[in-house]
């Protein structure tokens, strides 16, 4: 969809020509409502481009992020582009328009971001040319990690056990991942994907991680525990994690899924 | 309100107990179960003889102990393992097998020996991405345009925009001397003096007058200079005041001091020679000088 700038000008201007041969009121109103649709569905457009774009780093877009870059002057009109956004993301792209009200310390602000509708299996033989592979192991072991040590681990578990895969916290320059401590702390939390909060009266302040909101959104917590058993070994089934397992029944049951039992698997 | 029964040293005292628990229980992080069981025992005692009184203070600070305690509890439970409990560490030395496609024992190799390379590391990223419901990122064909460095934001206070069809700019000429510190000003002054002072006498056995040649009959502050750059010339040996048969002072031309020529001690002599404003006039008066020797140097007049 090919927009220019002056988009807004050329029309008002064109049907202002028109309206000189027959400057009726009706003709006016009914002028009025055909820019007003003009810049709805440019808004919209431009509002599905910026969401595609903003998905390339993963972070999330916020409210004030919209209206500042997108609506500019049309801010009044907010919610319908947004509802209409959310539309042509989900028809002609297949992403799903996901709002999460994230907290930090005061205030709670409402984020977007996308999310693909397909499912894995049909996204299997689709190519995908991406460099962030290496990223995404290493987030999807992190998650990993703190779902399977039910929910949270502290600071401290957490990077002893990133330790033994090379990754020491204090390595500036790794050769995959660059800074480490950059990316687990500030990178994966602000994508929405880690959340990382101070232990209440601890002193020296320490820390504990937790799934963020885009983790909880996008992560299949059923195949990532068949995953993990798999990986884990020690005569495991996915069932034998008792904790984590019913926290996957849950989580199927919040998708609207049916109580299927896991044993085929086994 | 109603007025809490009791004795007030009482509760003073069980407030106290209260606090000492407290304090217990933040010293208690790591311990066992036991000790933890006890200290609550001695809380529910407490908390008995807080009920009868029915007082206020006492309940909130049993509540702040049962806050700590479980808080504790709560930690104790999270360090507990149970039989299949996950181990991430367990879990990571897998991940290494998986990764480096080999099977070594953990024991056997140091923490720096683990280099995963970047390869495995991707195709590991393409095996667990199923795991996401990634939205695969939108990008040009050819690229797009970097977004390069933020733009700092200027402040519109920084400058004030030139009203248009102004001429152009005047600048006011710089002005070097500025520059020069005030050493350099002075010896180049001393070296300006020892150039009037070489045309004036032309050999080094003819004297000119002390005060005819520093004493500037305009002005008194040259004067002063002129003596303080004459004391210059003095110390290097350029020039060596004598008094000559009247008792006045005279200036001869002479040889700065080599030190080569003379070994052992030199002597050094001091002169403190002290002329006020009258005497300066006094001076003008009885020697009849009209012009000076030395002119002025130039300055610019903002300068002074």
């Amino acid at each position: 969809m090919p927009r220019t700038a002056n988009n807004r000008r050329n029309v008002s201007e064109d049907e202002d020509d028109e309206d000189y041969t027959e400057a009726s009121q009706s003709s006016q109103a009914r002028q009025a409502a055909a820019n007003d649709a003009q810049i709805m569905e440019r808004k919209v457009g431009e509002l599905v481009q910026y969401f595609l774009i903003m998905e390339q780093n993963k972070i999330p877009i916020k409210r004030g992020d919209i209206s500042r870059n997108v609506l500019k002057d049309y801010k009044s009109i907010f919610q319908e582009v947004l509802m209409k956004a959310k539309e042509s993301l989900s028809n002609i792209f297949g992403f799903e328009m996901v709002e999460v009200e994230h907290s930090s310390a005061k205030t709670k602000t409402k984020m977007y971001f996308l999310l693909n509708k397909l499912d894995s299996e049909l996204r299997e033989d689709l190519v995908e040319i991406s460099s962030e592979n290496p990223k995404n192991a290493l987030l999807w072991i992190v998650l990993a990690i703190i779902f399977m040590n039910e929910s949270v681990i502290s600071e401290t578990q957490l990077w002893q056990a990133l330790q033994k895969l090379g990754l020491p916290q204090d390595e500036k320059n790794h050769p995959v991942f660059g800074d480490l401590k950059r990316l687990i702390t500030v990178e994966f939390p602000r994508q929405l994907y880690l959340e990382c909060t101070r232990v209440p009266s601890t002193d020296p302040a320490s820390f504990e991680f937790r799934w963020g909101e885009r983790a909880t959104a996008e992560v299949d917590k059923e195949k990532l525990l068949h995953m993990v058993t798999e990986i884990y070994g020690n005569n495991m089934t996915p069932q034998s994690w008792r904790t984590q397992y019913r926290e996957v029944q849950l989580w199927r049951q919040e998708k609207g899924l049916a109580d299927e039992p896991m044993e085929q698997d086994g | 309100m109603e007025d809490p029964g009791g004795d007030p040293n009482r509760r003073r005292q069980i407030r106290h107990e209260y606090r000492d628990l407290i304090l217990q229980l933040s010293q208690q992080e790591g311990e066992n179960a036991e000790s933890l069981s006890k200290t609550l025992a001695t809380a529910d005692k407490l908390y008995e003889e807080v009920l009868k009184t029915k007082s206020a203070r006492e309940a909130a600070l049993d509540a702040a102990f049962l806050r700590t305690a479980s808080t504790l509890t709560y930690q104790n439970a999270q360090k507990l393992i149970v039989d299949n409990k996950f181990e991430p560490k367990v879990f990571s030395e897998k991940l290494v097998t998986l990764l480096m496609g080999r099977r070594t024992e953990p024991n056997s190799r140091t923490q720096r020996e683990v280099a995963i390379k970047k390869e495995a590391w991707s195709r590991f990223g393409k095996d667990v991405n199923s795991c996401f419901r990634r939205a695969p990122p939108f990008h040009f064909m050819l690229g797009s345009f970097d977004r390069g460095p933020p733009i700092k934001k200027v402040k519109n206070t920084s400058i004030p925009k030139k009203p248009e069809g102004q001429g152009p700019t005047v600048r006011p000429n710089e002005i070097k001397e500025t520059n020069k510190s005030q050493q350099e000003v002075t010896s180049e002054e001393v070296e300006r003096m020892l150039g009037i002072l070489h045309q004036l006498v032309r050999g080094d056995d003819d004297p000119v007058s002390f005060f005819d040649f520093v004493v500037n009959p305009q002005s008194f502050s040259h004067t002063i200079e002129n003596i303080f750059h004459m004391s210059f010339l003095v110390k290097d040996g350029h020039v060596k005041i004598e008094l000559d048969d009247d008792g006045l002072p005279v200036i001869y031309r002479s040889k700065p001091f080599d030190p080569q020529e003379h070994r052992g001690e030199v002597p050094r002599k001091q002169l403190i020679l002290s002329m006020d404003m009258e005497e300066w006039k006094e001076i003008v008066e009885v020697f009849e000088i009209t012009e000076p020797l030395i002119p002025p140097r130039v300055t610019s007049p903002k300068k002074r």
